[in-house]
């Protein structure tokens, strides 16, 4: 089974947490925090954090696309919601919220 | 209480020997503060905490373009975080003009990135009045230099100082890791330059294939992987790229590709693709050069966008 949208967001705070020492948003983390106006990340550390994430659900997601479509935005940035979002929906296997077929319930 | 604290109590008396006030408790503190340091609090006009950096610029320079470099490891450890902050309240209240100040007092990264980015702000400011006294003649404190952000973040000069040079000179600035770096100099209408930097270690190998088309790869293959860092040479001649048209990479890496890397003299030259090339259509199709540098664990790129 899939790891929820929660779970997915405790992940990548905990990838964040180890790609800089020195990285410790002090503020309360919610969706809408962006990466590039609130954490104060540069556009190699979410490229980095992309491959942190490959690595820890194993899986090759489809980030360049991601990418492209912050890009097209006046002033580019990403909140933590749509990268959870994002992975979320890429994630492989059947997620918590749709059931299998042919289960009774 | 050793060579840095002094704890007193301190009697105060009259010429007839008669206590009039005590303190009990009082601290004096020693800062070790550098000279250079001093010397920019007390004389901010005429000094300068940056040092120029002739390595980013490579052919640049002809055109007179110069960069500046200001990091933390020139200062003693823990300067601008211990005691609250004061040496950074200190810096932040000479350097910036008010609106600048607003815009520091309001930043919510963390506090590294937030000593960062006022290192980039004086590195910028140096280099602009080093650019304006050596070209018009004008002395100019950090404050009279307000650097502000235009609708695409990009980092803009003004001040009440551009009534007196024909035309605005155009600056890009990047920090990481403690360097922060600055690149001035004189730009025809609808010029632009970009700089970035970053540490050695920043590009791993699995990096790679997120930030890198195929065909780059390839590139980079020939030219090996060794101490000249050439990946994130080629990561930091995009953003560089990017800066220089006005936007960043948060786009993506791909938008700006990669077509050819010159290992001898550090130059890439580039082009828009995709997303970046609908965005542009002016400049889609030109080409354009970064020059690229290492020095030590430090990796920069510097690209001019000359206009139409």
């Amino acid at each position: 089974m899939k790891a929820s949208r929660d779970q997915i967001m405790a992940d990548v705070l905990g990838l964040l947490g180890k790609l800089a020492d020195d990285w410790e948003y002090t503020g309360e983390i919610t969706p809408q925090t962006r990466f590039f106006a609130d954490m104060g990340l540069g556009s190699l550390d979410v490229v980095v954090l992309g491959t942190a994430v490959q690595e820890h659900y194993q899986q090759v997601f489809p980030f360049v696309e991601l990418f492209a479509q912050v890009g097209q935005r006046a002033m580019p940035d990403i909140p933590v919601g749509e990268w959870v979002d994002f992975i979320y929906r890429h994630l492989d296997g059947p997620s918590a919220d749709t059931a299998p077929e042919g289960s009774a319930r | 209480m050793g060579e840095q604290q002094v704890r007193s109590d301190l009697d105060v008396v009259d010429p007839d020997g008669r206590l009039r006030l005590r303190l009990v408790g009082w601290w004096d503190r020693r800062f070790d503060v550098p000279k250079r340091f001093l010397r920019f609090l007390h004389a901010p006009r005429d000094a300068r905490l940056s040092e120029p950096w002739p390595a980013p610029v490579g052919g640049l320079a002809d055109g007179g373009f110069r960069a500046y470099r200001l990091a933390l490891d020139g200062f003693p450890p823990a300067l601008f975080t211990a005691h609250g902050g004061i040496w950074q309240r200190a810096l932040a209240h000479l350097a910036l003009g008010r609106r600048e100040r607003e815009i520091w007092r309001g930043l919510r990264t963390p506090e590294p990135r937030r000593l960062e980015w006022l290192l980039g702000r004086v590195v910028a400011k140096d280099a602009l009045r080093a650019f304006l006294e050596e070209r018009h003649g004008l002395r100019l404190a950090p404050a009279d230099v307000e650097i502000l952000p235009d609708a695409n973040g990009r980092p803009v000069p003004g001040g009440a100082w551009t009534r007196d040079v024909p035309r605005a000179p155009i600056l890009s600035l990047s920090h990481a890791g403690g360097v922060a770096v600055a690149v001035v100099g004189e730009g025809q209408a609808g010029a632009g330059v970009g700089v970035d930097v970053e540490h050695a270690g920043r590009m791993k190998e699995e990096t790679k294939d997120l930030a890198f088309t195929s065909a780059e790869q390839a590139l980079l293959d020939a030219v090996g992987d060794g101490p000249e860092r050439w990946p994130l040479r080629l990561w930091c001649a995009k953003e560089a790229v990017a800066k220089a048209l006005g936007l960043g990479l948060a786009g993506g890496p791909r938008g700006i590709v990669a077509e050819q890397l010159d290992a001898a003299r550090g130059t890439v030259r580039l082009r828009l693709s995709g997303e970046m090339a609908l965005r542009l259509p002016a400049v889609d199709g030109r080409t354009f050069v970064a020059h690229t540098a290492r020095e030590r664990d430090v990796v920069v790129a510097t690209s001019l966008y000359p206009g139409e």
